[in-house]
């Protein structure tokens, strides 16, 4: 999947620049420019649904859609490590020990020749 | 001359300045990890350890950062680089509107540099303990907290980086990504219209997943938004 490695270098760093400035952009925006104004509590409370929507829509597809083609078996490892990491973040919120229990699970699977 | 003997560094800023590093260091615990965890990937996905640590020490926001390898690395295009990092991070200005009228009557240097080190972490700490801090000088507190959180989060991903670079070929690093999106996601969703947005957001964009350049990611994005903006009213 990689396709960083044949990036151009120079595009690589455009990349970089690109989010960094972006990413800044939004920090500065109200201490630098208009600092009088006051967001309403209603659109914060509706701008805090967008950064689960894109970790989710970000962390989903990987398990069923991987090289282009889906993958519904339930025995799917990357389902399976992913169903495994989702009930210890919702349990602990331990980032490591989401990635840890999504790996042992992983590697559980590989390892057991089911069926 | 009287701005010049204003703006002076004395006992009680550089005080100030001490206690938000202290208070930053339980913090660590949370933060570097994840910084070092962003060091492995950026080297794991093809980017170089120079590359990688730049790119946390000037975006300075863990989230995005792995968005933006795992869309690089699948050869999307760059505006949803872009729009994806915006997306994530949009909760920075949300930041900056409240921290605005604090910073009202800094000179521009300290609105720049203060603006740079902005992230939830030293957002959360100036919120609880700002009130409790001198007028006019609170602002030292900050730089303290900020300052020291940008350091170990820069830090971490050189670290990591390194560490990266000794991973086995057979480790499944395409799983990582998900995992840690998965790990994230969890802490934020606070009640019912948050998890359907979620839910609505990771079904779609996987229905989705065909689609050129990763457009899914917006098109589930979008979904999760509408269902998750009409549970909210």
């Amino acid at each position: 999947m990689s396709g960083i490695a044949t990036m151009p270098t120079a595009w690589v760093w455009i990349h970089i620049l690109a989010i960094a400035v972006a990413t800044y952009a939004l920090r500065v925006s109200f201490i630098g420019l208009f600092s009088y104004y006051e967001v309403p509590e209603g659109i914060k409370d509706q701008m805090s649904l967008i950064p689960p929507a894109v970790l989710a829509a970000l962390a989903v597809p990987p398990l069923f859609y991987r090289d282009g083609g889906f993958y519904l078996s339930p025995l799917n490892p990357f389902l399976i490590a992913g169903l495994t990491a989702a009930l210890v973040a919702w349990r602990t919120e331990s980032l490591i020990g989401t990635i840890v229990s999504g790996f042992g699970a992983y590697f559980l699977v590989t390892a057991v020749p089911i069926a | 001359m009287r701005r010049l003997l204003e703006s002076r560094v004395d006992d009680e800023d550089r005080s100030l300045f001490v206690a938000g590093v202290k208070d930053s260091l339980p913090l660590l615990t949370g933060i570097v990890p994840f910084s070092i965890i962003v060091g492995i990937t950026g080297v794991e996905f093809g980017l170089t350890a120079i590359e990688i640590s730049v790119m946390s020490a000037l975006a300075y926001a863990g989230s995005s950062q792995l968005a933006a390898i795992f869309l690089m690395a699948d050869n999307t295009t760059i505006f949803l680089v872009v729009v994806t990092a915006v997306l994530i991070n949009v909760r920075f200005a949300i930041y900056s509107a409240s921290m605005a009228p604090r910073f009202q009557s800094l000179s521009w240097l300290k609105k720049v540099v203060y603006s740079f080190l902005l992230v939830d972490t030293i957002y959360a700490l100036s919120m609880s303990r700002f009130p409790e801090r001198k007028a006019g000088r609170s602002h030292w507190y900050y730089f303290g907290g900020g300052l020291a959180l940008w350091s170990f989060w820069t830090l971490g991903t050189v670290i990591g980086a390194g560490m990266g670079v000794g991973v086995p070929e057979s480790f499944p690093v395409d799983l990582v990504l998900p995992l840690v999106f998965i790990a994230l996601l969890f802490p934020i969703l606070e009640g019912r219209p948050s998890a359907a947005t979620a839910v609505v957001a990771g079904g779609v964009a996987t229905v989705a997943a065909p689609l050129d350049y990763n457009f899914g990611l917006l098109v589930g994005v979008g979904c999760g938004l509408v269902v998750g903006v009409s549970l909210n009213r």
